[in-house]
């Protein structure tokens, strides 16, 4: 790692609080992190240190309350709610439950992420996605709905659901809770193969320690701070 | 989010709407009774209505004279015929001709009944209304009369009877008449039978009124005279007792009769509102259901950056298929109605063109309400909280 290579995420001073009816509870406390091009960093720490809601401030599902925070070269903490959702495009998800349509073939969810894309039509959008598929090891499902695969196979199509569309940046969150240690260890290799072909920064959310070894650096949560980064 | 979207986006709505048949035919079942019942209601009202007016539509002339309480045709008072007598040699009128109408006595020869039937007497001569098939050379003869085809049965196979020459002869007002043919009125709620007579026939059956007394006036003006102007005069000329009218008001006041006097038009009006909010409500049931069960499908898609106009289109465009799925068998389903019951009733059922427009649009009204008001559940579509 080089430190000329430009930054995806740069946050300064992120303090998050949860605000519901009379009670707040803050998770994030003057915050900082970075997030260099290509990559691949994991999140770690107990539950409800705040790494999940870091994750999602990142990806510009909640606005930002209270610090600077610069993701793709945009400024969050100036941005309307419709520029976070045109943010939100170039940024691949991949969630803990697979989360895929389920009255879409596995080809159709990839196209969902592939349609939002300017300029693409629906019939590169279809060879782009089966593309992808075969890319994550699906050459057999590619017309498959998600109730005829496992867990694994669902997990590999969100995975090219969130790399269809080469986006920069990866935020994945606990992407192998749902399977087992060997079908997890697969889908990250993946992911991480995947990510570096593309130069794509990665952003994993996990407790899982048997991944840790992919990552080019560790950040450790407690109580909505960084207590470690290496 | 840019306009080529819309045309290069996979069709998530039928997607999402088809991939259960079940839930699919659930939904388009909910629409297509709707439309049904709305149909029918609808058809029934403008079929009740309309009858009522069968005779009105068949006058021959521009003016109508009844007397001054008359509210409805069949129900006219009567009035000395001198009134009319008066009129034909004013210069604005081409003619006059009276109209009688009565309620008779009929009895039926099969099982001994007796029943009201309509009497219209005309002058054959000078007729104040045409019927489709009536040979007014047949009523001229002595107690001859045509009897309705679309009469109803209770009367007695009278027009079987007639068809193949095995009765014509029967008793009406304790009078013996003869059966001399057939004409064409179009029965309904009013009127369960009409027998057409001429005007002297008619006095014969009703001799206790006296033989001046008419009906009805019916008044054919001179070419190019002015309608408005020329009943105006009419109406100085005859006094306070008689009323002249246009036909079309004499419809028109016919119908508002119907609406005021008679639970008709409420009774269809609920049947139409019933069946607007059964669609409604199914609808509304089967998309919100799809909305809580794709939650966070789409919440994903939010999430994954698609807009909530988007997601909104979605739902949207779910409830206009609906609408289209359920309008088309839903408008065949009450085509088969309509014919059962003209069959059962010989009520003019028809499916017009304005009435096919008016409920395909509560249709998509109907189903783009119900998905409005199920969108607001993708309020809850919470992109953060799918992680």
């Amino acid at each position: 790692m080089s430190f000329e290579r430009e930054w995806i995420v740069s946050m300064r001073g992120i303090d998050y609080t949860y605000r519901e009816g009379g009670s707040s509870k803050q998770v994030l406390f003057d915050l900082d992190f970075d997030l260099r091009a290509g990559e691949v960093v994991i999140l770690q720490g107990p539950s409800g240190c705040g790494k999940t809601t870091l994750l999602t401030l990142i990806g510009g599902l909640r606005s930002i309350q209270n610090g600077e925070a610069n993701v793709l070269g945009k400024a969050l903490h100036q941005c309307s709610p419709f520029d976070l959702v045109e943010l939100r495009r170039h940024i691949g998800f991949v969630f803990q439950m697979h989360n895929l349509l389920e009255y879409l073939t596995a080809r159709q969810n990839v196209q969902m992420s592939l349609q939002l894309v300017e300029g693409m039509n629906q019939k590169r959008a279809e060879t782009l996605a089966a593309e992808m598929l075969i890319k994550v090891g699906l050459d057999d499902c590619i017309d498959a709905y998600p109730k005829n695969l496992s867990g694994g196979q669902k997990q590999r199509v969100s995975i090219a659901r969130a790399l269809a569309h080469s986006p920069r940046l990866i935020l994945a969150d606990e992407p192998t809770s749902a399977l087992d240690s060997q079908t997890g260890r697969e889908i990250v290799n993946l992911l991480h193969e995947l990510a570096r072909k593309q130069e794509c920064a990665v952003l994993i959310v996990t407790h899982d320690n048997r991944i840790v070894d992919i990552a080019d650096r560790i950040v450790s949560m407690e109580d909505g701070r960084i207590t470690k980064s290496t | 989010m840019s306009r080529w979207h819309f045309f290069h986006h996979l069709p998530i709505a039928w997607l999402q709407l088809s991939f259960g048949v079940a839930k699919l035919v659930a939904a388009v079942l909910g629409v297509v009774v709707a439309d049904m019942l709305i149909w029918t209601q609808l058809g029934f009202y403008s079929a009740a209505m309309n009858s009522t007016v069968v005779i009105h539509r068949q006058l021959l002339g521009d003016l109508v004279i009844v007397t001054a309480e008359t509210q409805q045709l069949v129900q006219a008072g009567s009035f000395s015929r001198r009134q009319l007598i008066r009129l034909e040699s004013h210069p604005s009128i081409a003619k006059v001709k009276p109209l009688y109408l009565g309620t008779g006595t009929w009895r039926n020869p099969w099982d001994g009944q007796s029943r009201g039937i309509l009497c219209i007497g005309i002058d054959p001569k000078n007729p104040a209304a045409h019927f489709k098939r009536a040979d007014f050379d047949a009523i001229e003869a002595p107690d001859c009369g045509l009897f309705d085809v679309q009469g109803r049965t209770d009367f007695g196979p009278v027009v079987k009877s007639y068809e193949d020459r095995t009765r014509t002869d029967y008793e009406l007002n304790r009078r013996r008449i003869h059966v001399a043919g057939l004409f064409d009125l179009g029965s309904g709620f009013a009127v369960e039978g009409t027998y057409l007579t001429s005007d002297i026939n008619f006095l014969r059956l009703f001799s206790a009124r006296g033989a001046g007394q008419v009906n009805v006036g019916v008044i054919e003006l001179q070419p190019g005279e002015d309608q408005e102007h020329t009943k105006a005069t009419v109406q100085a000329i005859l006094g306070p007792y008689l009323k002249v009218l246009t036909r079309e008001e004499m419809i028109k006041n016919e119908f508002a009769f119907m609406r005021r006097r008679t639970p008709i038009g409420f009774i269809f009006s609920l049947g139409t509102v019933v069946g607007f909010f059964v669609g409604f409500a199914i609808v509304y049931q089967i998309l919100y259901t799809d909305v809580s069960n794709h939650l966070p499908q789409f919440a994903t898609l939010k999430a994954i950056g698609y807009t909530h106009a988007y997601l909104v289109s979605v739902v949207i465009k779910s409830s206009l298929i609906l609408s289209v799925l359920g309008y088309i068998p839903g408008t065949i389903v009450a085509a088969g109605v309509y014919w059962m019951a003209w069959k059962a009733t010989n009520l003019p059922m028809q499916m017009t063109i304005e009435r096919g427009i008016g409920i395909f649009i509560a249709t998509v009204v109907m189903c783009a309400g119900s998905g409005l008001l199920a969108v607001q559940k993708l309020n809850q579509a919470d992109p953060a909280d799918v992680f």
